[in-house]
């Protein structure tokens, strides 16, 4: 082993004087063609580096802002899950007739309860229902699945909201199926 | 330098992307998606609608647009509110709204694209697609073929032999085959066949009317007459065959779908992978059909295919990449998102034209982990595969026995748990270790691969600073196969070499137990409770009969059993040590405040 450690010790010697004959070479006067091609080559250097550095930090920026994107709707893959869970329910409580002594509405007023528990965690988190009943249909906002022509209605007017729509934050996460007036 | 965008602009979804760093990165619009449908919209106020919006107001809003792709290069005119609208116009309002996306991510304007085309588009067609760029403003750099972009991305056109590439295009709304020739850069179109009305929303109808037929035949009740339940119907039929391309079955339910007269009716459907390809089989198989004239018209026999790509969202079916490779006898190329992978390929074009490409250092990556072997036989990776080089990363290891004098340092490479899987890149060897309780001394041991891929392995001791160091010239020598063969070899005995390390993990653990017990015990001399030391004792030999057994189970078992014990001497031992350092302390303290009365003499005589 130790036999090893000094041979690396030569070589590095004598990688030592290698570099010493090449620096000598190197301080030797050059004729101008030569010295004119290496300032060309060291200007295409400098842009290039230029250009590698600014794409750089253009990366970086858009990473940033993509991260402060991704992190500030962390929340939307799971929230749009959720969805179809919140319509279910929904549906199981429409089933209700307001009639409080049978068995069926004293469960569902149970279902009731867990469900506003649910509403209230979703509006915590941002979560928001979109309000379009009876208002002007917009597609930012929602889509129109159905349409119907009603007299003394105007057209184009949300007149039933077939699932509801959420927003999460500033951003549509499910958009309203609605029917349309023609 | 002002970015080249490429635009997948296609017949039902349209895909942007440009090139950040030599890579291709799509850009998703203002409403976060990748895709954008490509779909118009004129709204009675003059208003005009792109993408997802558009799509949403389509059934209230005859003057929705959708498919104009099928239209370019015809003279047909599109007539909205009395004015008239060419192809290429309509065409323009889609190319505008991706412009203004990428616009708005990039933060800076955006003035020249790269457009993809179907291979078979004519010059009309070709001419139509490059006027609608410029109408939205547009420099149309250059308008490639989907095959052609789609087999950049994968870099294909960097291999140096002339090869033939079969591309099965399977998308949202229809079907295409090319084949391309493709040498010295320059890529050629031999044939293309297909079927333009077939696609990812025929396979979710057959399940639709699978799910349909079925509640019907167990309830009665006929979902196809109300809106509502086919529209959940739907987006159930979409995610259950997306989730059957990674699941051998899905249960797809849907309560309170319909009402009877004694109460509400759920559908509770459980749909599986082989029911669903039934369901699909001969729309599946009628692509072969457009493969076979392709390969016919090409007149090349499909041995001659080099190289299978696989683009559109329905090629993510299982059963149609299997059908492709049966028929080619070819594994098609994966890993690029197919949906994406067109407007990639257009991407990389684009920077081709600008020279960012050419003038990219290419830097190159690991093909394979390296590491070392640690104690039991288990590698130990510092540089996981797919690691960009010029790169290097140490970690500090110690020694497994009490005066342990050297420490062999085995170079591997390779994805496998257990070392001996793996590849030798070589060995040596770090000795004078000075005498030393096992786990004391810090050996670091780098690893530092340069641009070439040339790997240099050091390890020094930290108390010495000695150190020994190897080079291995080339870390690869593997071709390509070899490479891929150990990948798979690795994932293939995943199960298996964790459950060895998992083994040896167990020994280690135990074994190092054993030994602190008993250096506890033997540090503790006579101040250990005789029946402590016994019941140590016996739970020591207990678990070195366990290992002499080697029996997995029972060793950690038995680990566990000698746990509390071990615990209960380590406290001792750590109350004696607190109690000597505090003896210490105190000592200190005496010193130090002898040092003051001294200082304070000394002031006072100062004073």
């Amino acid at each position: 082993m130790e036999e090893i450690v000094e041979e690396n010790l030569q070589e590095e010697t004598t990688k030592e004087q290698e570099a010493e004959t090449k620096k000598e070479k190197n301080k030797k006067p050059k004729n101008n063609k030569e010295i004119e091609a290496l300032k060309e080559e060291n200007a295409r250097l400098q842009e290039k580096i230029l250009r590698i550095s600014a794409e750089s930090q253009n990366m970086q920026r858009r990473y940033t802002e993509e991260i402060a994107r991704i992190r500030k709707y962390e929340g939307e893959a799971f929230a749009k899950e959720i969805l179809p869970i919140v319509d279910n329910f929904e549906r199981a409580i429409k089933l209700d007739d307001n009639d409080l002594t049978d068995e069926l509405s004293k469960f569902l007023s149970g279902f009731k309860m867990i469900y506003t528990n649910f509403i209230t965690i979703l509006n915590s988190k941002e979560i928001k229902e979109i309000d379009c009943k009876d208002k002007e249909f917009d597609s930012n906002f929602m889509e129109a699945v159905l349409t119907e022509k009603i007299e003394g209605i105007e057209k184009n007017q949300v007149i039933e909201v077939l699932q509801k729509g959420y927003m999460y934050k500033d951003k549509l996460l499910r958009p309203a199926m609605v029917k349309v007036s023609e | 330098m002002a970015k080249i965008i490429g635009i997948d602009l296609g017949t039902t979804n349209s895909c942007v992307s440009y090139l950040e760093g030599g890579s291709p990165v799509v850009i998703a619009n203002a409403e976060g998606n990748r895709t954008t449908p490509s779909v118009v919209a004129f709204k009675d106020n003059g208003e005009e609608l792109v993408g997802e919006n558009a799509k949403r107001q389509a059934v209230t809003n005859k003057n929705t647009i959708s498919s104009i792709k099928r239209k370019m290069g015809t003279a047909e005119k599109v007539e909205v509110n009395g004015k008239k609208y060419t192809p290429q116009e309509i065409s323009a309002k889609i190319l505008g709204k991706l412009k203004a996306d990428a616009e708005s991510f990039l933060g800076e304007k955006v003035t020249k694209a790269v457009i993809t085309v179907p291979a078979y588009f004519n010059d009309a067609e070709r001419q139509a697609t490059k006027d609608a760029g410029k109408i939205a403003g547009l420099e149309v750099e250059r308008i490639v073929n989907e095959p052609t972009a789609a087999a950049l991305a994968y870099g294909l056109d960097k291999q140096d032999k002339l090869q033939t590439i079969l591309v099965y295009d399977l998308g949202g709304g229809t079907f295409d085959v090319s084949i391309l020739e493709l040498g010295d850069g320059i890529f050629e179109v031999k044939a293309t066949s297909g079927n333009n009305r077939l696609g990812g929303d025929d396979f979710d109808n057959r399940i639709i009317d699978y799910l349909v037929s079925e509640f019907k035949k167990e309830t009665g009740i006929d979902l196809s007459k109300d809106t509502m339940a086919m529209q959940r119907l739907k987006d159930a039929a979409e995610k259950a065959k997306k989730d059957l391309s990674g699941m051998a079955s899905t249960q797809i339910n849907l309560p309170f779908i319909s009402q009877k007269e004694d109460g509400p009716v759920h559908l509770d459907i459980n749909l599986t992978k082989a029911k669903f390809e039934d369901l699909c089989r001969d729309l599946f198989d009628s692509t072969l059909e457009p493969v076979r004239k392709a390969l016919s018209d090409a007149k090349l026999d499909k041995n001659k295919i080099d190289q299978v790509i696989l683009v559109g969202g329905s090629t993510r079916i299982p059963y149609i990449q299997d059908l492709v490779e049966k028929e080619l006898g070819k594994a098609p190329n994966k890993g690029v998102n197919p949906d994406e992978v067109v407007a990639m390929g257009a991407a990389i074009q684009g920077g081709v034209l600008t020279g960012e490409v050419e003038d990219l250092v290419l830097l190159d990556v690991t093909p394979l982990s390296l590491g070392i072997e640690t104690l039991g036989g288990v590698k130990t990776t510092l540089i996981p595969r797919n690691t960009t080089i010029p790169t290097s990363k140490s970690q500090v290891f110690s020694t497994a026995a009490d005066n342990q004098p050297a420490v062999d340092i085995h170079v591997l490479q390779g994805e496998r748990q257990m070392a001996a899987d793996n590849k030798t890149l070589g060995n040596f060897q770090l000795t004078d270790i000075p005498p030393a309780p096992r786990g004391i001394p810090q050996i670091e041991v780098k690893f530092d691969i340069d641009a070439n891929g040339i790997v240099n392995v050091t390890a020094k001791d930290l108390g010495t600073n000695k150190e020994q160091k190897i080079t291995i010239q080339s870390s690869t020598g593997l071709s390509d196969a070899d490479i891929e063969r150990m990948v798979k070899e690795a994932e293939e005995n995943k199960e298996a070499d964790e459950k060895r390390k998992e083994e040896v993990e167990a020994r280690n653990n135990a074994d190092s137990l054993i030994f602190q017990t008993e250096k506890a015990i033997k540090d503790l001399g006579d101040k250990v409770e005789e029946n402590d030391k016994k019941e140590a004792e016996s739970k020591i030999s207990d678990l070195k009969e366990a290992l002499e057994k080697n029996d997995t189970e029972d060793i950690k078992k038995k680990t566990e059993n000698l746990q509390e014990i071990a615990m209960k001497l380590a406290t001792k031992v750590y109350e004696q040590t607190a109690q000597n350092n505090q003896a210490n302390t105190e000592a200190t303290n005496d010193t130090t405040s002898d040092k003051k009365d001294n200082v304070e003499e000394a002031n006072y005589e100062e004073k």
